[in-house]
């Protein structure tokens, strides 16, 4: 893997050539105040893309497990019953998601990918999201308290051993 | 399609929400972090109250009663029908005959019209909102002694707070972002009083917690003001400047005595004298009371009042007078004139200059007289002088606390009911008004803390349903009304004519920021955060004095609890929109599946001492009545006081009678009731 240096005023053409290879890109937007969002980016909303704004209060989550989400179609056909599950798996790309948002989504793989049961429904739309992050250069309000989850991704993955203390409790 | 900010629907705080949308679907609700009010925080009901535009349950079509069936009709048939009998009963029976009755939850362009339709195409001041039971008590008091009937200050304010006093008021369960609000501003230093006969969540974290005894408030806040003027807290200054008749109201403080209020309230004098000097000391503190029930007598709220303008507590961030409404737009109905005695703007409906100045901006005649409010209209029919009831949005017979509410309807000539929903007083009606819900229309709302804020359209409308604004509208012009609103930005430009305090609220002006706080003027369009800032407006509050009430007299042997009447943990559990909203509707209905027949609360060491355990069959005696129920052991109750919440309508029409005569406290005895 090679590194490459982009001008700043190149950096939204990522959201370009994303969008020309297929993707449906999902980028980080201003609302009213301080309130920031994840939306698609589309023709009319393109110049309004913005990657130095606080990190959207609602999470990208949604956009590999969302709140609503078609499982089956069931169809009278026959005289029976014809069930087939219906797969969302757009080609969807995140551009601006920050590093404890992907932290975030590698815990969800964790547990939707990573056991016995694989979720086929996630899986799907795992395989066909590409992620841009963009690492925070400064800490926002609030990071302290949630305990910079963006670095403390390793930690997870090698939890440290429990210590006991001579009475025998945790600690 | 791009996440639109718009606002919470469900209670009085107003909080300011994003909806996503996909495909005409709300798929996705969080709360905005810049919101003043709820700053990045809403409850269970923000999340979920959208899923009712969803619901199966919608009505779609107009529904007309033929031969004791409803049968959907065409728009034009429906209406057509309302304009010809509500025409036939007016020119039979006199305008006088007819009643408009909305809920809190109307918008504030639906509350409008419906009173100007009252008003000036029918001819009758018989207008309300709600079924009696909320804030009129409030109204007539603040009015009468600050000049203004709405909450002073700001929630986001009571940051700065630093006395906090909740009275009467589960601020978890009613009104929770404000309750976290409370319990942040404790967390960083505020010291919290709370007054009630329960012991809520916000109780539990409280300073000081006066669990006074049902019905002596008026006595609690009389010694209160008794301690401050004694120990020389009052602010003079403030009193010499901005009130009147304060040497009445210091003769009356003086005949209370604090040993006395102490006896009669419940709780020791060393804790009134500390919540006293708590309040009197503080720089700023703000108080909080629930203006939604008519069981705070005007007395009680008058002695609020008092204390408040003894500390100078009004005119400063931070401090202030909350008269907190649970209904999404409790402030807005009456804002807008859903009052029999008053018209928009709060102007008594008598007052000739009042009347002359909306007059000429609707170019028809008010009448004079002030009309029925809805307590007498639903529970006898105005003495049987009302023939036909309009009901927008409202649930009178699942809500209101009046007794037979049912039977009253079927002796109507004509019932008119607007809802999305089938409701339980709906089919009562003679027809039916499928409306527009939440998501579906761009109208206003106006929180507890006067706050006007746009609720966006973010859906395209179900096929079928209109906005109730635009029925109203239609039913005006097809009784020859020269109405020509052709959107609600429109009719909230008239409301601004009409009311001096919106006359700044377009939508264009709603849209810009988080809402508008009134007064929003044409002169102060960015409206107002905190009322009577500066020395303006002269000696404008008034003291009232109010007499030491008198002890309430011994507990009957026989008889040696009371019953007291009131809202509990879980009555949402029985709101329409709840019990259409699937994930609402489950968590509300968490303790009804311990007490699938519903409850009444008894302190543990009462039920102890009446060998009475958790989830046992009672009967509660009264002088003249009886009634079976649940027992639910909890410490939230006052030892010698029995909780029946409003929704066990069986226990209270036993025990009150099928009319409900509106007392509260009734002394009972407890007995277990012997197994089946």
């Amino acid at each position: 893997m090679k590194a490459r240096v982009l001008a700043r005023t190149d950096v939204l053409k990522i959201v370009d050539l994303l969008r020309r290879q297929g993707y449906e890109v999902i980028a980080p937007f201003r609302g009213r105040g301080r309130d920031t969002f994840f939306d698609t980016v589309t023709d009319q909303n393109r110049d309004h893309v913005q990657i130095h704004l606080p990190n959207p209060y609602y999470p990208p989550k949604r956009y590999v497990f969302p709140h609503i989400e078609r499982l089956l179609k069931v169809e009278r056909k026959n005289g029976g019953l014809h069930i087939e599950p219906t797969y969302e798996q757009p080609r969807r790309a995140i551009f601006g998601i920050r590093s404890c948002d992907v932290a975030g989504i590698f815990h969800l793989d964790r547990f939707y990918l990573g056991r016995d049961f694989r979720d086929i429904y996630y899986e799907n739309r795992r395989k066909n999201l590409l992620l841009v992050n963009v690492v925070c250069t400064d800490l926002e309000a609030g990071c302290r308290r949630r305990m910079f989850l963006c670095v403390r991704r390793h930690r997870t993955r090698r939890p440290r051993p429990l210590r006991f203390a001579a009475d025998g409790s945790g600690r | 399609m791009a996440p639109k900010l718009t606002t919470c629907t469900f209670c009085g705080v107003g909080c300011g929400l994003y909806l996503e949308t996909q495909g005409n679907q709300v798929v996705g609700v969080y709360p905005s972090v810049s919101h003043p009010t709820n700053q990045g925080r809403i409850c269970l009901r923000g999340w979920h109250v959208h899923e009712v535009a969803s619901s199966p349950d919608r009505l779609r079509s107009p529904l007309l009663k033929k031969k004791g069936r409803f049968e959907e009709v065409s728009w034009d048939e429906a209406l057509g029908f309302i304009t010809t009998r509500l025409q036939a009963i007016r020119s039979q029976h006199g305008p006088d005959s007819l009643a408009f009755l909305n809920s809190p939850r109307c918008s504030n362009e639906e509350a409008y019209l419906l009173q100007k339709f009252a008003r000036s195409v029918i001819g009758t001041n018989n207008v309300h909102h709600g079924t009696g039971v909320y804030s009129n008590n409030s109204i007539n008091v603040l009015q009468d002694m600050i000049g203004v009937p709405a909450s002073t200050n700001s929630i986001a304010e009571l940051a700065q707070s630093e006395v906090i006093v909740v009275d009467g008021v589960d601020l978890a369960r009613r009104l929770p972002t404000i309750g976290g609000a409370v319990i942040r501003a404790k967390l960083n230093g505020a010291r919290l009083i709370v007054i009630g006969t329960r012991r809520h969540r916000v109780a539990e974290n409280a300073d000081l917690f006066l669990q006074i005894k049902p019905g002596t408030e008026t006595l609690l806040y009389g010694a209160m003001a008794k301690v401050i003027i004694d120990r020389g807290l009052m602010k003079l200054p403030f009193i010499k400047a901005r009130c009147r008749d304060y040497e009445a109201f210091l003769a009356e403080v003086s005949n209370y005595d604090l040993l006395r209020a102490a006896e009669g309230c419940g709780v020791s004098a060393d804790l009134i004298e500390a919540a006293a000097l708590a309040y009197g000391r503080a720089p700023s503190a703000a108080l909080l009371f629930s203006s939604s029930m008519e069981d705070r007598t005007r007395d009680s709220i008058r002695a609020v009042v008092n204390l408040v303008l003894l500390t100078g507590n009004l005119g400063k961030p931070g401090a202030g007078l909350f008269a907190l409404t649970e209904q999404n737009n409790l402030q807005g109905v009456c804002d807008m004139g859903m009052l029999p005695d008053r018209l928009p703007g709060f102007r008594p409906v008598t007052d000739p200059t009042a009347r002359a100045a909306v007059e000429a901006i609707w170019k028809t005649k008010i009448p004079v007289a002030p009309g029925l409010g809805s307590r007498p209209i639903l529970s006898n029919r105005g003495q049987g002088k009302i023939r036909a009831v309009w009901l927008a949005r409202c649930d009178p017979v699942n809500t209101a606390l009046l007794g037979d509410v049912a039977g009253q309807l079927l002796r109507l000539d004509l019932v008119v009911a607007q809802h999305l929903l089938m409701t339980d007083t709906a089919r009562y009606a003679h027809v039916v008004l499928p409306t527009t819900a939440f998501g579906e229309e761009e109208v206003t709302f106006t929180s507890t803390d006067r706050r006007i804020q746009l609720a966006e359209r973010v859906l395209e409308p179900s096929p079928g349903p209109t906005p109730a604004w635009e029925q109203i509208v239609r039913v005006a012009q097809f009784m020859g009304a020269d109405w020509r609103y052709q959107s609600a930005g429109e009719v909230m430009e008239e409301i601004g004519e009409v009311v001096p305090f919106y006359s700044g609220a377009s939508y264009e002006n709603l849209a810009r920021e988080y809402g508008r706080q009134w007064p929003c003027t044409k002169d102060h369009p960015m409206g107002t955060q905190f009322l009577f800032k500066g020395d303006e407006g002269g000696r404008s509050f008034k003291f009232v004095a109010v007499p030491e009430p008198p002890q309430p007299g011994p507990q009957p042997a026989e008889f040696p609890l009371t019953l007291v009447f009131g809202n509990s943990l879980y009555y949402w559990n029985q709101n329409v929109l709840v019990r259409h909203s699937e994930t609402l509707k489950r968590e509300y209905r968490i303790l009804m599946l311990d007490y699938p027949d519903g409850f009444v609360e008894l302190n543990p060491e009462d039920a102890k001492q009446l060998g009475i355990r958790d989830g046992e069959h009672i009967r509660l005696y009264a002088a003249n009545a009886s009634a079976e129920a649940t027992a639910r052991v909890t410490s939230e109750v006052r030892s010698g006081s029995i909780f029946v919440p409003h929704f066990m309508r069986e226990v209270e029409r036993e025990i009150l009678g099928l009319g409900g005569d509106g007392r509260r406290l009734v002394p009972v005895r407890v007995e277990k009731e012997a197994a089946a």
